[in-house]
């Protein structure tokens, strides 16, 4: 059922490299740093989630590396993307916005604000794909149909037409995986993708976001601080605690044989298991 | 108010007289009136439910969005009225009652939201914000009520001064908590009180509102689409689809031997870690897993792209044959 999408054309220039290179990442205001030297390499169709509290500097780094953090925080350190000649830190923002939606697709957690409230879904997805001129003109809209309904949503001539509010949170968040995989990017960022849903919606979303991944060959940075969701999607794990990467690995190694005292206690947070009753 | 001293069993004394809550084949019907251009529309968001909640027990109301638990926690709150059936609070009939008539309700029952900041009053100070209900009902010694209030949930006292936008997430449900336990409740409604707090701050506020259920002997009704918080909490459960009550009895056996398909199906939804770190050591050992184990719903064949999907930069650190679970036995 793997439809093909959008425009025949990949990035397979850039096969063996690192999608992604991120190191000594630094970010923080004036006064005070708040992520302390992130150091990340992501392979091609990698998936690698940062699991951590509130305030751990996960959203930060992801932030640092799609470039849009507000102008008063300080970055420093390499942040190099396969195909991109230039380290994105420092980058102006044109560069960047060449780099958004196209090489990098990003899904947050509410999607009701990440669509556009006066505009119907066709021309949302439309956009993404005439700005970046990946798409001719004049096979838009089939090419937005059709990615509609890559992602599962029934009727796409009519969610085409439908505007964000007619949907349900589960549709929107498709119509943004859609969004973000229209121009077949190679990162795809997922910040909290599925806090906002229904469990029962969550599996479905979780199901498209790696079906749809692996289809356009996209790496996944992927946050949750569900540590079960993030198991569930990533291969690699990434522990931040207080703007530090304090524990790193294989999902199964961090996540069964935890080293750092912080993994141990946000496992032991997470863990729901025991009963009413028996508890504390 | 007999306060029983510890104890995580809230059972003893209350657990004779009349039950917390009674719900009699209550429905409750939404009419869209006929627009210019769409027709009427009938939605019955509550279809003949009827349950019971025992005095002291901790009970769980769990469902999807549109499965009407929202609307029978409003009801049951006083908040809503039923389009017809009965809803008994502590022996009293309180169906279509309204205004004045409910005070006595809500001296009786109190709602913790999902959404602290959303029902914070943001222009009104911590103590202002738990002396309120108090003051409506012509309590004397708010001052101490409200200190009480906030030192059980943890906090100082003394932060009465400052405004909820100085608070993180966590310490502003905390002092939701404060505000509904004020007033001495027997039944504390919490509707999705954790869904928007991250695990650590999540088990925190779930512990306190264990310990204070049971040194206040209160009757819980905890509001939930996720069955394993509703697990971690709650004695008795009610599964509610679509406006009917599904299923319903002691949490461990619907956990462990759900009647209902439906019922079934929300559980295998809801991931594991367990089931996850399975499916991981199968992508992990190459053999060529099936994305997302265990995970119901969107079952599309094209998901073998995804077992094709081999990590790229696969990282060395792997350990062969591991066993199973993270401390999570289920």
């Amino acid at each position: 059922m793997s439809r093909p999408v959008g425009p025949a054309r990949n990035g397979a220039a850039e096969a063996d490299g690192p999608v992604l290179q991120v190191s000594g990442l630094r970010i923080g205001t004036r006064r005070t740093e708040l992520v302390h030297g992130v150091d990340l390499r992501m392979g091609r169709r990698e998936r690698v989630g940062i699991i951590g509290a509130s305030g751990s500097g996960k959203t930060l780094t992801c932030m640092a590396i799609a470039g849009l953090l507000p102008p008063e925080l300080v970055v420093t350190g390499s942040v190099r993307l396969a195909g991109v000649d230039r380290d994105l830190v420092g980058a102006p923002e044109r560069l960047m916005t060449g780099v958004r939606g196209r090489r990098i697709g990003m899904v947050f957690q509410e999607p009701m604000t990440a669509l556009n409230p006066t505009m119907t879904i066709r021309r949302q997805v439309a956009e993404v794909l005439l700005r970046h001129r990946t798409v001719p003109r004049s096979a838009a809209r089939r090419v937005v149909l059709d990615l509609l309904a890559s992602t599962g949503l029934p009727e796409p001539d009519r969610i085409a037409r439908s505007y964000p509010h007619q949907l349900s949170g589960g549709q929107r968040q498709r119509v943004v995986l859609a969004i973000a995989l229209a121009n077949e990017p190679q990162l795809l960022i997922c910040d909290e993708p599925t806090t906002a849903l229904d469990v029962t919606v969550q599996a479905t979303v979780l199901d498209l976001i790696l079906e749809r991944s692996a289809a356009v060959d996209a790496a996944v940075l992927f946050i949750s601080h569900d540590l079960a969701v993030v198991a569930t999607v990533c291969d690699r794990i990434l522990v931040m605690q207080d703007g530090h990467v304090v524990e790193q690995g294989a999902t199964v190694d961090v996540l069964a044989h935890p080293e750092h005292p912080y993994t141990r206690q946000l496992l032991a947070d997470a863990d729901l298991s025991v009963p009413a009753g028996e508890a504390s | 108010m007999t306060v029983t001293t510890a104890g995580p069993d809230p059972v003893p004394d209350r657990a004779a007289g009349e039950p917390a809550v009674v719900v009699e084949s209550v429905s409750r019907r939404f009419v869209r009136r006929r627009g210019p251009f769409r027709p009427a529309r009938v939605v019955d968001a509550l279809d003949g439910v009827s349950l019971t909640v025992p005095r002291g027990a901790r009970f769980g109301i769990v469902g999807e969005s549109g499965s009407g638990k929202t609307t029978l926690m409003k009801i049951i709150a006083g908040l809503d009225a039923p389009t017809s059936g009965r809803v008994t609070v502590a022996g009293t009939d309180v169906t279509g009652r309204s205004g004045r008539q409910l005070d006595d309700l809500r001296r009786r029952l109190q709602v913790v939201f999902q959404d602290p900041m959303g029902s914070l009053d943001p222009r009104m100070r911590i103590g202002q914000i738990v002396a309120e209900p108090l003051q409506a009902q012509g309590r004397p010694g708010v001052r101490e009520a409200v200190d009480r209030a906030l030192r059980q949930v943890g906090l100082d006292p003394a932060i009465a001064g400052r405004y909820p936008h100085q608070f993180s997430g966590g310490q502003r449900q905390r002092i939701s908590i404060a505000r509904a336990v004020a007033p001495d409740p027997e039944i504390l409604i919490a509707d999705e009180a954790v869904s928007a707090l991250d695990v650590t701050v999540r088990a925190t506020i779930l512990e306190l509102l264990e310990t204070i259920a049971a040194e206040r002997s209160l009757t819980l009704i905890f509001v939930s689409h996720d069955l394993s918080v509703i697990r971690r909490v709650c004695d008795r459960v009610a599964v509610l689809r679509a406006g009917h009550l599904v299923e319903a009895g002691p949490t461990e056996q619907v956990w462990s031997h759900p009647q209902d398909a439906y019922t079934r199906g929300l559980l295998a939804a809801v991931p594991t870690l367990d089931r996850a770190l399975a499916a991981a050591r199968q992508r992990a050992g190459g053999a060529g897993g099936t994305g997302v184990a265990g995970v119901a719903g969107g079952t599309a064949p094209g998901r073998a792209g995804v077992a094709a999907g081999e990590p790229a930069g696969a990282p060395a650190r792997q350990r062969a044959g591991g066993d199973p679970g993270a401390g999570s036995g289920s």
